[in-house]
Order: C-alpha cells, then sequence, then structure tokens
C-alpha cells in the first residue's frame, strides 16, 4: 500500500496511519516532489498542472511510484459494505483492463462527442476516479501533455475535474476496461444507499452521510 | 493526536452550530466522537509478501482520518 500525502498532512497524522498500516509506504509531498519534478521537465504542462493542483498527483505520482503492474487507486471518502468481487475478480484475472467507479451525471471537462473529435476516443462518459482499478500504463504522459495544452480541459468545467478527465481520456484511449456496475459500487446524491451495494463514494454534498451512513453501519462491525 | 479540525474561535463556534443544527446532531457525534475511534482499529490481515496489486491514495491534512475508515472498510 501507499499512501501519497499531499504536503498538508501533519507528521502525526501521518505517524497514526503508519500505525494502523505498518506495511504502508507513505510518501510525502516534499519527496514526491523533488523526484516528479526531474520526472516531469520534459511536460511542462503536465509540470505546471501538478504544481497547481494537488490532485495531480493521483495521475502522475500513482504510476511513478507504483511497483506493480495494477494499482487500486481509492479517494478517502469511499467506503466498502461487502466483499469487492469484481476488485478481486480483476486480481486474478491478471488482465490489463482499467475499471472505474460510475458516476451519476456527466463529471469529466470535455463531451464524448469533442474527445472523438479531437483525438478519435471513444470516451466513457461517466468516468469517476474515486475508485479506480488502474493499469498504470494508460498514463500515457506524452498523451496528457496534448491533452492539457489543448487548453479546453483545464478551462472549461470544474478544476476538480481536470484530473478524472484525463483518467477518463487515457483510459478510454486504451479501450480496455471500463465503468464498475452502479447497482454494486454506488456514486450518487441519494439519501441513503442502495441495498446490497458493495461500496459507495460519499462525493459533494452527501460527503455528511460519511459519517450518518457510513460509520454509523461500519463501527459496529469494525470496532464494535 | 491534534484534530483535523481549525482552531476554535467565537465565528468557528457559530458556524458550527449552524452547521450541526442542519445536519443534525447524530451526524456531528458520528464526526467528532466516533470517527476518531478508528485509531484503536487494527488490521485483521497480513499482506502477501508479493502482491499482485497495490493500493494508493491521495491524502491531506483534512480527510486523513476518512483515508483510515475507507482503508479499514476495504481490509475488513
Amino acid at each position: 500500500m501507499v499512501l501519497h500525502e499531499d504536503g498538508t498532512c501533519e507528521a502525526e497524522h501521518l505517524a497514526a496511519l503508519a500505525r494502523l498500516f505498518p506495511d504502508a509506504r507513505i510518501i510525502r509531498r516534499r519527496e514526491a516532489d523533488a523526484a516528479m519534478e526531474a520526472r516531469l521537465a520534459p511536460y511542462p504542462e503536465c509540470l505546471a498542472y501538478r504544481r497547481q493542483h494537488a490532485l495531480a498527483m493521483k495521475l502522475f505520482d500513482v504510476p511513478a511510484y507504483a511497483q506493480t503492474r495494477r494499482v487500486l487507486l481509492l479517494d478517502s471518502d469511499v467506503l466498502f459494505y461487502r466483499e469487492p468481487r469484481e476488485i478481486l475478480d480483476w486480481l486474478d484475472a491478471d488482465n490489463d483492463e482499467t475499471w472505474f467507479n460510475s458516476d451519476f451525471q456527466h463529471s469529466l471537462n470535455i463531451k464524448p462527442e469533442e474527445a472523438r473529435a479531437k483525438w478519435g476516443i471513444k470516451l466513457w462518459p461517466l468516468v469517476n476516479s474515486g475508485l479506480v482499478l488502474l493499469n498504470p500504463a494508460v498514463l500515457d504522459l506524452d498523451f496528457c501533455e496534448q491533452c492539457l495544452g489543448e487548453g479546453t480541459i483545464r478551462t472549461s468545467g470544474w478544476e476538480w475535474c481536470i484530473e478524472q478527465t484525463l483518467f477518463g481520456l487515457c483510459a478510454s484511449r486504451a479501450a480496455r476496461g471500463g465503468l464498475l456496475p452502479t447497482d454494486r459500487y454506488e456514486v450518487s446524491y441519494g439519501a441513503q444507499a442502495a441495498p446490497g451495494i458493495v461500496a459507495r463514494h460519499y462525493v459533494g454534498h452527501v460527503r455528511q452521510q460519511f459519517y450518518s451512513e457510513g460509520i454509523r453501519r461500519l463501527y459496529p462491525i469494525l470496532l464494535g | 493526536m491534534s484534530s483535523p479540525h481549525p482552531r476554535l474561535t467565537a465565528g468557528r463556534l457559530w458556524w458550527l452550530f449552524k452547521l450541526n443544527c442542519q445536519r443534525g446532531w447524530r451526524t456531528a457525534w458520528y464526526e467528532y466522537q466516533v470517527m476518531p475511534r478508528i485509531l484503536q482499529w487494527r488490521v485483521p490481515v497480513e499482506f502477501p509478501a508479493e502482491n499482485r496489486a497495490e493500493i494508493h491514495l491521495l491524502t491531506s491534512h483534512k480527510d486523513w482520518l476518512f483515508a483510515a475508515w475507507m482503508l479499514a472498510s476495504f481490509f475488513h
């Protein structure tokens, strides 16, 4: 397991995480910056984006530090309620596919028709990068540089969607994988999680339900 | 262990009061009282030396406790 720290964590936070997960590699921002500045030097658009947004670390640092052919990339506001069979099957299958949480709305800074017109990519439209079964090889820095240089995905839509958009473009370009089933891996503004879900990503204003639903359900299981 | 929340000022206390009235005091209870208890959790499995895949996550001072809950729920 690898924990990438965005430069804001205090030492005691990281020490607490290290006590909980003794096998974790913790990579501090200042350590990562030194390595990534060199790695991204030939890619000025990527470098500028990484300096500007912490979320870019998901896109650039994760493949740089990955020591395996496949990576399970998780946001901290995801909770698991059942055995993630699809993830375990992906591990067993030993293929080069990339799979994403499926969003309930289009949250990418480019429309599918634009992606097709500009790069000939059939874009998976509902990509959500909160839970990714990732083949890091799909993250092509030359292509990311091209996309960021083109401008549209940085200037249209939300800043926090840039990273998600690049994940979507890169993986759709490789065209191996897709979206996880929505009845098992939920991203929604629903008042309650659907019955039978494996995991829920508590996005946006349902973040409060991470406490009232997620911790309430999991506390007796994990600590009761 | 320091809190992930900023220092309490009169203005922040008022903001928190309004927030908790809006979202419900039960939610506040789970955030402030129950959430930090994840630090008592212990990983139930030993990881194999040779992994087929790694877990990666990005964390910050605002969400490191969220990360602990997410990982605990995954490994359980």
